[in-house]
């Protein structure tokens, strides 16, 4: 049967035997209602046996042959030829005495004698004087010195005729049996099945990252696999993550040398050492690029993650403050108090420092942060928070604003290094259904946007950070 | 000037050392936390470049235990660990600059000269007493708009001296600042310095504090 599903498997095994049950007892009562019906018919006939050697036994010997023994009650008996006959002939020559007027001359053959059974009562089938298919009896009397067999047949239509309606009952109530068992393997197939189709729910569940492992109960029968199941989830799981620590080690592990080869090979000036130099710094920016989307990809996209919005644009401006203070760059933070974001807090430190970094590296003197509730909600009706990072820097042209968000999405065509650093936000951002869009800003540079999943809203509040001098 | 390099790499902190003192710094230099730690705390430094990923005791412990002690000296955080999460910590407790690894030297150096300027108050890059203009960037001494030739010692000296003007300066604080600890320290050798220094640039620019030390003052600036 191969793949073909375990519904139709249980169906087709339980119709297969099903049919095969129902022919072998169907046959089985066919032959035994034909058994009763032709007891039946026997013992008519050896009612009129015995009426026969009644007349016997009533009559001398030498009377016999012209004794008017009649039609005995059964009219067709005297009918030529159709098919009721009786004989009575003589026991060691079977030479007939007398017939029914319906054998017309012709005479009756003899049943297969059984010997050793003792009995004299014998019956079975005949082929009769006008080729058709009879029914006998046949008795062994004596009386005095005189042996006779008394045969009695009749021909077989009605038997057939009542086994074919018994038959064509048997269809009918078979049939409906049959159809009522289908419908009750149908149905029992689907309840029986139902664990497994939740099953495969759950594991789609966990696929999209809804859930982390198979929750619910189970049939016994079920149970072990879903235990297995959630054992080699949380084993992969552990695999990856140790897989995500040891590339995040090898990475962190590869900076010091990296700095030690960049900086030896700065040293001296040469056509040799400037290669080595340069094909350091690719190295550089391939650790961090492949660090960051390690980073990115071992986020657990915890259930219910939440981040307050304020207190991280705050620790974050204060950060850039103190490592952009000897440039007089003053942040201005605009921010809804109670903000929070459906993300971990430290993702959301990546998304806005990244930004404010870049802000802060191109501005002249002016950023700004801000922070407020959306209006609009995302296709799945999820409330979203709008932070918008804006600088008054040179801007960047429409075409190379389309180049710097594709880059992010792109993993392979990646060329990271290219200053603007919005690969790991991208990345972050769309791992959290939100988005990144880039514009002018009337402060005359970037304007940076993005839109996260939210939790809430509230009226606004402006303050003023000034850098100290 | 002098400073402290805590680095655990030898090869990096080697490079560290030597790149800053082609550039005109006086450096010391440990392998492990503990070390480091003990050095900035005995050690009057005018800036310190601080791994994290250090042995014995985390670089951040050793920050937060200096902040704690009271030191002030600009701590640049020189890491692997990049995340907005480590940098966070790192200057909430107590750096004052944030480089990644892998960096650039001038990098390292520019961001040196930066800490060390505004730890000093000075918030451009080009220092100026009088007739005279250091500028931190280049390590260029002009007089009147023209260069003048020192060597290592008399530009440290100057350096010093101009970084912290209109204040005293003792002998002794200057040899801290401006050898490192293996120098055999004589501050004899200071006044000869001095000597040396007063004939390339006006004389009565560096004014002797009897008993105290000395004071470099901004005349004729006004």
């Amino acid at each position: 049967m191969g793949s073909a599903s375990l519904a139709k498997r249980l169906i087709l095994t339980a119709a297969g035997w099903s049919a095969v049950a129902l022919a072998a007892a169907a046959f089985a009562l066919v032959s035994l209602e034909r058994q009763s019906i032709e007891r039946r018919f026997d013992e008519r006939l050896g009612i009129f046996a015995k009426t026969i050697i009644g007349e016997i036994a009533v009559t001398e010997p030498e009377d016999l042959p012209n004794r008017a023994i009649g039609t005995i009650g059964e009219p067709r008996f005297s009918l030529p030829l159709h098919g009721w006959y009786w004989q009575i002939a003589t026991k060691p020559g079977r030479d007939p005495v007398t017939t029914s007027a319906s054998l017309v001359g012709e005479r009756l053959a003899f049943l297969p004698s059984k010997p050793g059974t003792g009995s004299n009562v014998r019956s079975g089938s005949l082929t009769g004087p006008n080729e058709d298919a009879l029914r006998a009896v046949e008795y062994d009397i004596v009386f005095e010195d005189h042996a006779y067999i008394v045969s009695v047949a009749a021909e077989t239509s009605t038997i057939e005729g009542e086994v074919a309606a018994f038959r064509n009952n048997l269809l009918v109530t078979f049939v409906v049996f049959a159809f009522g068992l289908l419908v009750a393997t149908f149905v029992q197939v689907r309840i029986g099945l139902r664990p497994l189709a939740a099953l495969g729910e759950a594991l789609g569940a966990i696929r999209v990252g809804r859930t982390e492992r198979l929750e619910g109960v189970y049939p016994s029968e079920v149970a072990p696999v879903v235990s297995e199941l959630n054992a080699l989830l949380a084993a992969n799981r552990e695999i990856v993550d140790r897989s995500r620590t040891q590339v995040g080690n090898l990475a962190h592990a590869l900076k010091t040398p990296l700095s030690v080869i960049t900086n030896e090979a700065r040293a001296i000036a040469s056509p040799e050492t400037e290669k080595i130099a340069e094909q350091a710094d690719l190295m550089r920016d391939q650790v961090s690029l492949y660090l960051d989307r390690a980073r990115a990809a071992a986020q657990r996209r915890m259930m219910g993650a939440l981040a307050d919005v304020e207190p991280i644009l705050e620790r974050l401006i204060r950060v850039m403050e103190r490592l952009s203070s000897d440039r007089e760059i003053r942040i201005a933070l605009s921010v809804e108090p109670g903000l929070k974001l459906r993300a971990e807090a430290q993702d959301a430190e990546e998304i806005f420092g990244n930004l404010l970094d870049n802000a802060c590296k191109w501005a002249n003197s002016r950023v700004s942060v801000s922070a407020r509730a959306d209006a609009a909600t995302d296709a799945e009706g999820r409330a979203m928070l709008l932070v918008t990072i804006e600088d008054d820097g040179p801007g960047l042209p429409a075409d190379k604003r389309q180049e710097a968000l594709k880059r992010g999405r792109r993993l392979d065509e990646t060329v990271p290094g290219t200053g603007l650093g919005l690969a790991i936000v991208t990345d972050l951002t769309s791992l959290y259904g939100g988005t990144l869009t880039l514009s002018d800003s009337p402060l005359g540079g970037l304007r940076a946007e993005v839109r996260l999943p939210a939790l809430q809203v509230g009226p606004v509040r402006t303050r003023l950070r000034q850098t100290p001098a | 000037m002098r400073l402290l390099v805590v680095e655990d790499d030898p090869d990096l902190n080697r490079q560290l050392v030597d790149a800053l003192k082609e550039a005109g710094y006086a450096v010391d230099s440990a392998a492990d936390g503990e070390e480091g730690h003990f050095l900035g705390d005995t050690e009057p430094y005018d800036a310190v470049i601080l791994d994290l990923g250090l042995p014995a005791l985390d670089g951040i412990s050793v920050l937060e235990r200096w902040r704690q002690d009271g030191h002030k000296m600009p701590v640049l955080i020189l890491t692997a660990r990049d995340r907005w999460r480590d940098k966070v910590q790192g200057i909430d407790a107590g750096a004052d600059d944030y480089v990644a690894k892998p960096f650039h030297m001038e990098e390292i150096l520019a961001r040196i000269r930066a800490l060390v300027r505004r730890a000093a108050g000075h918030a451009s890059a080009e220092i100026v007493a009088g007739p005279v203009r250091l500028d931190t960037k280049t390590s260029r001494v002009t007089v009147e708009g023209s260069p003048v030739k020192l060597t290592s010692h008399e530009f440290r000296l100057l350096s010093y001296l101009m970084h912290h003007q209109d204040r005293v300066v003792s002998r002794t604080e200057l040899t801290e600042h401006l050898y490192d600890q293996d120098f055999d320290r004589d501050s004899n050798t200071i006044e000869v310095f001095v000597g040396r220094l007063r004939k390339k640039i006006p004389g009565d620019l560096i004014e002797t504090v009897r008993g105290l030390g000395y004071r470099l003052t901004r005349i004729g600036d006004g």
